[in-house]
């Protein structure tokens, strides 16, 4: 069962073999939970972000469409759900908390040292569209297709984006590379 | 998407290369290029630099175990939430409940608020003056003068009762009897009536009878030996049957409203009469009778409204004071009948 690809397990998952979704939660909750906690830089955020996600995943799997890679399709439900969570949270944050504090203390989930951590305030400051293409090119198994797929965006796109983004932080960070 | 100067590549297809996104004879190309371009050697060692820094700054590591259970985490969230649509879908039945609910309200109150509105406001012919309905103190000198005065205030009539000298004796004929002979209904509301309601009563077909050739007003058509003004709760009594019989039900208090709202409005009916035409034709039997009462016989004649100086030389105090507007075919011969586009009752009663 394990060896099946996405489609026949999501096929038996539609059959109602739960088993079978399990192992897709398996196979992509690190990299689902990896995503979720780039964008969010929070542990208990991305944990609600990534169970969200295969729920949402679950009760939609009669739309996906199976042209698409379903990491891909799933991913995109992730980051849709990070992106509402940013937006609530700027809403919630107030002006004095969000001028000491950029954001949550990644330090429980991210290792390094302080350059990492300025690399990472400085991903952080990219606009989103730019930042999304980064933080998914670190995922080195998305290529720009996948990439444009997950966003919606053509590949072209995806190229210029990235291509915008390491210029900015190529000159930010020109002093700690 | 090559460059013609130094650089044979752009920033974009050299990144695309470092990340293998490349076809072969491309990727070939720029692996050449790389070898005697130093610039684009740099380019790729700056990217690969930054590419292994970022991937080492956002390298997540979750808690330990953390894992271990999120299956079932995610599991029993799935069971949790296949119990709750039975909880949605109540909420959201009764969301929809609640919105009909104040949408329907909503629009009886829009729909009541639109009817009331019309009722209350007619359109008034193009060209319309209102009927007086306060006395100029500066036309008492002038007798000839006419009285109509636009945007008239109901109220001051309503509060300030004309006192009609004494030395004339006080036998003037009810205004309500008159409307019964001239008018299709006698009752104040008929203002807010619409054309078309009052044709189908069958009232103004009576009435166009006896507006089509408007009786001539003599002297002996105004007794002085006739009833007292109408006053008295008997004749309102007649007045308010005369005209349930009619179907023009109004209360008496709605006069007022009528009064206000009708010479604001515009015209709407296609064959809205002209000022000489109201003037010329449909006031003038009423407006005619009510200058007998006031004892001038000579304006009986004329469609000029009565002055203030007939309502004060009347032998009784003028109780009211009924205007009715009829509009009559526009020299077309093709209307049928006249239509009665607003009637108002100005009640001057005093002591």
């Amino acid at each position: 069962l394990e060896q099946q690809t996405d489609q026949a397990l999501i096929a038996q998952t539609l059959a109602g073999d739960n088993l079978a979704f399990n192992l897709l939660v398996t196979r992509y909750q690190r990299a689902v939970y990896a995503a979720a906690a780039r964008i969010l830089r929070d542990h208990d955020l991305a944990d609600e972000a990534t169970q969200e996600t295969f729920v949402k995943a679950y009760f939609a799997l009669k739309q996906y469409d199976d042209s698409y890679k379903f990491y891909t399709w799933i991913l995109r439900i992730c980051l849709n759900l990070c992106y509402d969570q940013l937006k609530k949270q700027k809403r919630q944050t107030p002006l004095d908390e969000a001028l000491e504090h950029q954001g949550p203390d990644p330090a429980e989930i991210f290792a390094g040292n302080d350059a990492c951590q300025r690399i990472r305030k400085e991903i952080d400051k990219l606009p989103m569209d730019q930042r999304l293409v980064v933080q998914l090119r670190v995922d080195k198994d998305l290529s720009y297709s996948e990439i444009g797929q997950t966003l919606k965006i053509p590949i072209g796109t995806v190229m210029s984006r990235l291509s915008r983004a390491r210029q900015t932080l190529g000159k930010s960070l020109k002093e700690i590379l | 998407m090559k460059n013609n100067d130094q650089h044979k590549f752009t920033p974009e297809q050299l990144g695309a290369y470092y990340d293998g996104q490349l076809g072969e004879s491309e990727r070939h190309e720029i692996e050449w290029h790389v070898k005697t371009c130093p610039r684009c050697h740099a380019f790729l060692a700056d990217l690969t630099l930054m590419d292994k820094a970022v991937e080492r700054a956002e390298n997540v590591s979750a808690p330990d175990g953390y894992f271990d259970t999120f299956g079932s985490a995610v599991a029993n969230r799935i069971a949790r939430q296949k119990l709750e649509p039975q909880k949605q879908d109540k909420r959201f039945g009764w969301g929809w409940v609640t919105a009909a609910a104040a949408l329907a309200s909503l629009t009886i109150i829009l729909i009541s608020g639109d009817l009331t509105k019309q009722r209350f406001q007619h359109p008034a012919p193009e060209g319309y003056v209102p009927a007086p309905t306060e006395i100029p103190a500066d036309l008492k000198a002038k007798d000839e003068a006419p009285s109509e005065k636009p945007g008239s205030d109901k109220g001051s009539l309503g509060s300030n009762p004309v006192d009609a000298p004494q030395k004339i004796k006080s036998n003037i004929t009810a205004p309500g009897e008159q409307a019964k002979s001239m008018q299709p209904s006698p009752e104040p509301g008929l203002a807010e009536v619409p054309a078309e309601k009052a044709t189908e009563t069958g009232a103004t077909a009576k009435a166009a009878e006896t507006m089509a050739a408007p009786p001539q007003m003599t002297m002996s058509d105004i007794s002085l030996d006739k009833e007292a003004p109408t006053a008295t709760p008997a004749k309102r009594a007649k007045d308010k049957a005369a005209a349930r019989e009619a179907k023009f039900e109004r209360p008496d208090d709605f006069i007022g409203a009528g009064l206000a709202s009708a010479p604001a409005q515009a015209p709407t009916q296609t064959q809205a009469p002209s000022v000489a035409q109201v003037q010329a034709s449909a006031p003038a039997p009423v407006l005619a009778r009510t200058q007998a009462s006031a004892s001038v016989p000579v304006r009986a004649k004329t469609p000029t409204p009565p002055t203030v100086t007939a309502l004060e030389q009347s032998p009784a105090k003028v109780d009211n004071v009924t205007v009715i507007v009829i509009c009559l075919p526009d020299g077309n011969m093709d209307c049928p009948e006249p239509k009665v586009t607003s009637a108002i009752r100005i009640r001057l009663s005093g002591d």
